[in-house]
């Protein structure tokens, strides 16, 4: 049975694309009067859609990093198998519905700006873009980490390591970090 | 939550045999790996967890010289993570041209 979990990062993927999908039409329509000469003001109602859209689009970077948060915390609990793999896949798809409706903001503003309105908010938009960006990667990577079962190089090697860290016989970090330094090659 | 970061001597005996590396890269290798596992283990374990070894995650670093991309996956142990501590117990290397 899918976590609710699953279900909150399907639902926040099927709201992304409703709303990505009336931005595209929005272009879309404003792109087609262009081409028929009947360019009208765009209406104070257009621009209001425009913010909302932004304003939708940077929030959803909160909620994103929740959803993964609690991902995180429930493959703690259960890290591989069916049930992991799934929440992944919701996670992915949350995070690249993000990505498309940070696309689909930036394309309706960019209409108004042909017009002469200054774009706002658009440094945010590309922060947004890119969180949503590393989070996709990470979900996406997680899911490869386990279709590929990773093998060590050298077994015997990785063997004998963790031996020697369950004996204790490790170094810290900052003695680690004087490894290097000192004698220049 | 910050973690403390162990490392085993095989981990410096690797990184002293990869041929091409100064003894700054390595520095900057080390003092990347800690920072990076001291803030996020927890992240990894969940999204990287090693199916044939309980509690370790593979955990993946590349390092970039003007003439080389070095990517590095290192094996961490994270038995003690509830206790803040995680150990990195493996690494290896593959090397690429970086142009």
């Amino acid at each position: 049975m899918p976590l609710l979990l699953e279900d909150l990062a399907e639902e926040t993927s099927a709201s992304n694309r409703r709303l990505a999908d009336r931005l595209d039409a929005e272009v879309q329509d404003l792109a087609e009067r262009r081409s028929l000469s009947a360019r009208e003001d765009l209406s104070a109602k257009g621009l209001d859609l425009a913010h909302l859209a932004i304003d939708f689009a940077i929030s959803r970077v909160p909620q994103a990093e929740g959803l993964m948060r609690s991902a995180v915390a429930e493959l703690r609990k259960e890290p591989t198998g069916d049930s992991a793999e799934g929440l992944l896949q919701a996670m992915l798809h949350a995070f690249e519905s993000c990505q498309r409706l940070v696309r689909a903001a930036r394309s309706f503003w960019l209409c108004f700006e042909q017009s002469g309105v200054v774009p706002e908010r658009f440094d945010e938009l590309d922060r947004a873009e890119r969180r949503f960006e590393e989070l996709a990667a990470d979900a996406k990577l997680a899911l490869e980490h386990r279709a590929g079962d990773w093998r060590p190089a050298d077994p015997a090697r990785l063997a004998l390591g963790l031996q020697q860290a369950r004996e204790g016989k490790t170094v810290k970090a900052e003695e680690a970090r004087s490894w290097f330094r000192g004698a220049k090659s | 939550m910050r973690y403390h970061v162990e490392l085993v001597a095989l981990v410096r005996e690797y990184l002293e045999q990869v041929e091409g590396l100064t003894d700054d890269d390595r520095a900057a290798i080390v003092d990347g790996v800690i920072e990076e596992l001291s803030r996020d283990a927890d992240r990894f374990l969940a999204l990287r967890p090693l199916a044939h070894e309980s509690f370790c995650f593979l955990y993946d670093y590349p390092h970039l010289t003007e003439k080389t991309l070095y990517d590095f996956d290192f094996v961490v142990d994270a038995q003690h993570l509830e206790m803040g501590v995680v150990r990195v117990v493996y690494v290896e290397c593959t090397v690429k041209p970086s142009r």
